[in-house]
């Protein structure tokens, strides 16, 4: 009876196993195959391509797609844009979410319906509006035009919200109690106290900026200002046959990304259960 | 007053780093979220901030200083 | 000095359309070091006033002076008012010695040394040296309470507001708390106003006691004044415990007449209760009532229906024309449910008041008659 349970017991437990096994070697695999790849030469990529350990591993692509495309700019585009948004996210996002929290207005019940229903356009519905508001104002090929878009994030709004809802409204009258004017109250209580929100938010706004593509390809015409991710996505089209740089440029694409994900892994977590599940 | 446009065009403009500019714009950025960082981890003592957001704010200075002396060269290089 | 005064004190708050009257034309004067205590049910007002008091709440009607100044309209820090919150309302950022001196910081212009002495002494007075470099959530409830109350002493406010202060602690702690926090009242001299829920911790907290209802005040006075003379049927029914038993008697031919018991006046009290016949609440409380012999005037038989022994008291309940009397007798009498007993409720103890409007008619003296030791 009892070994009869055990069995059923290791069967449902292998089987989990199957599953996430499965599940995390079809992240895994293509991007380590990616990896493997770019370590080959160019030319021995295709006429190799079921040899997955390269025989003489070699750093070629690299050197070449450093040199012969601008990716110091590119990266330099990118973190420009990644850190712009980030900040000026976690900065408004952070008021925002303040004052749909705690604060006392009229319409409030009205504003955060509008936050929570810009949540559900999708963003393709709005590029062609926007590539003409922002070439109204004169912005196609700024760092604000791509910006701009990612700012204004709503996702962070209503997390920063649910967190601060959180916070007992007893501490911001004991602040208030204290000598502390609202402005003050927020960057000495509530900000100190949103520390683990901000990180998670910070982490999720920047993996998520690093890795954006459709909006700087339509609003950006001009090579200089590229961020990495559409420099790259362009190298197909004007070096079709330069498979290995490409791929060597999305793994230094992805290290960032990667980085950031082990770095904050913990905090991230914590920002997912804090957001309800919504990643 | 005639001046006006002109200094709104500049600061339309001061995102944009076409050909062999400096990027004024993305100086300014960094510098914005480097200011804003430093004050939370070194004059904002309540923030408690540990050794990454310290650094960080270093790192984002550094940023700003690449970003306005990038150093120009010849376009598409 | 810290004589506060609260002149018609009008507290409405907007709810959509409909307006919620929370404090309603209350007049309050609290003198220099004494300690008030608002006592009510949830939801009657008294917390709304000590908000109002602090600043949190704009008030609607009235005024609010402190040594003879108006405060009404000034911002919270600038009342030199501090305030113990329900849940301590302790900076979790922050250790205890940054959460007493945070108000010093913000507030006033001391050095940053004076501010540190300060917070030591206080610290020393409180007994919470050892706590000062921890952070509330490695504190106990009872010593985030010390650091909460250090809170406030360090800033030598005029007045201290203390909002439920005990409700978050453990009955035992609550006990000794209390008595810590009478002591600290009675040393720093501070005028306090202290809200509870709670009779017990108002009648022995409390120089005097406001009773607050539906926002309007219904008594106050002396936790004694309080007890024996109730001004009307709410304060006789909330100070007390086990409550008043109260029978809705007719006056009639000068006796009360209830469904189960006639009980006749004597000629003193119906001259002092020059009030037509007609329906009246008689009171009284369970420790008054006592055990008589069948043939005593006004006495009445009943049974007992269920006995709660407390040690030094036990606590009987009887069926009385269909209401429930609670009687208070001496723990070493032994009484079975189901017994009958013999009570009698002497004529100078009871209360009574308007069936309608619920004000006393008729209360028991405040001076303590000397038979008080003889209790069945």
């Amino acid at each position: 009876m009892k070994l009869e349970r055990s069995r059923g017991d290791y069967l449902r437990k292998g089987l989990a196993h199957g599953i996430l096994l499965t599940a995390s070697a079809l992240a895994i695999i293509p991007f380590a195959w990616a990896l493997l790849a770019s370590l080959k030469p160019e030319n021995k990529i295709f006429t190799t391509i079921f040899r997955i350990i390269p025989e003489d591993p070699t750093f070629a692509n690299y050197v070449n797609v450093w040199l012969q495309n601008p990716l110091d700019r590119w990266i330099l585009n990118s973190l420009v844009i990644t850190v712009g948004v980030v900040y000026f996210t976690l900065l408004l996002d952070t008021l925002a979410g303040y004052a749909l929290a705690k604060g006392k207005f009229r319409g409030k019940s009205l504003v955060y319906t509008l936050v929570i229903g810009t949540l559900v356009i999708p963003p393709q519905v709005v590029l062609v509006p926007l590539y003409i508001e922002m070439n109204m104002l004169n912005w196609s090929n700024t760092y604000w035009a791509v910006m701009v878009l990612y700012i204004a994030n709503p996702f962070g709004t209503f997390m920063m919200r649910q967190f601060f809802l959180t916070i007992p409204d007893s501490l911001i009258e004991a602040a208030r109690m204290d000598g502390c004017s609202t402005l003050q109250t927020y960057t000495r209580i509530m900000l100190p106290l949103a520390k683990p929100a901000l990180s998670s938010l910070g982490v999720f706004t920047f993996i998520f900026t690093w890795g954006a593509f459709l909006w700087p390809l339509i609003i950006l015409d001009d090579g200089a200002m590229y961020p990495l991710q559409v420099g790259i996505g362009l190298l197909t089209g004007r070096y079709s046959s330069q498979w290995g740089q490409l791929l060597a440029a999305a793994i230094l694409a992805a290290l960032p990304v990667l980085a950031a994900y082990l770095l904050a892994q913990r905090t991230f977590m914590e920002g997912i259960a804090l957001s309800g599940g919504k990643g | 007053m005639a001046h006006l446009p002109l200094l709104l065009s500049v600061a339309l403009k001061l995102g944009y780093a076409g050909e062999n500019q400096p990027i004024v714009g993305g100086a300014l950025v960094f510098l914005a979220a480097a200011a804003g960082v430093l004050y939370l981890s070194f004059v904002r003592e309540e923030m408690d901030a540990g050794p990454a957001l310290k650094v960080g704010g270093f790192l984002l200075l550094a940023l700003a200083v690449l970003a306005y002396f990038w150093p120009m060269r010849p376009w598409p290089h | 000095m810290g004589k506060l005064e609260i002149r018609h004190l009008r507290k409405v708050f907007e709810d959509d359309s409909r307006p919620i009257v929370a404090v309603d034309d209350l007049d309050i004067d609290v003198d220099d070091g004494e300690f008030l205590v608002l006592v009510g049910p949830s939801g009657c007002g008294k917390s709304t006033t000590l908000r109002c008091v602090a600043g949190l709440e704009t008030v609607s009607e009235g005024e609010i002076l402190l040594d003879d100044e108006p405060i009404t309209n000034q911002p919270p820090t600038e009342r030199d008012i501090a305030m113990v919150f329900q849940n301590y309302a302790l900076y979790p950022h922050m250790t205890a010695r940054d959460n007493m001196a945070f108000g010093l910081k913000m507030s006033t212009d001391l050095s940053k040394e004076e501010i540190a002495e300060r917070v030591e002494r206080t610290a020393r007075m409180m007994d919470i040296q050892d706590l000062l470099d921890k952070k509330p959530g490695d504190l106990s409830g009872g010593q985030q309470q010390r650091v909460a109350l250090g809170r406030a002493i360090v800033r030598e406010p005029e007045v201290f507001l203390m909002d439920e202060p005990l409700s978050n602690l453990d009955a035992k702690l609550r006990t000794t708390m209390r008595t810590e926090l009478q002591n600290l009242q009675q040393e720093l001299d501070i005028t306090t106003i202290y809200v509870t829920h709670d009779q017990t911790e108002a009648m022995t907290m409390g120089d005097r006691i406001a009773i607050l209802n539906d926002g309007e005040l219904q008594q106050l006075g002396t936790p004694l004044e309080c007890y024996y003379e109730p001004a009307n049927r709410f304060v006789a029914g909330f100070i007390g415990s086990p409550s008043m038993n109260f029978f809705d008697v007719e006056h009639a031919d000068g006796a009360l007449v209830h469904e189960a018991f006639r009980y006749d006046l004597s000629a003193e009290i119906r001259d002092e209760l020059s009030v037509a016949d007609g329906p009246l609440t008689m009171g009284i409380r369970p420790e008054d009532v006592e055990l008589a012999s069948p043939d005593d005037a006004n006495s009445v038989t009943v049974q007992v229906t269920v006995t709660e022994p407390m040690g030094d008291v036990t606590y009987a309940y009887v069926e009385l024309g269909g209401e429930t009397c609670t009687l208070c007798l001496s723990g070493e009498r032994i009484i079975q449910p189901g017994a009958t007993v013999d009570i009698a409720m002497p004529e100078n103890r009871i209360h009574l008041f308007d069936a309608e409007t619920g004000d006393a008619l008729k209360t028991r003296s405040a001076t303590r008659t000397e038979d008080h030791g003889v209790r069945a």
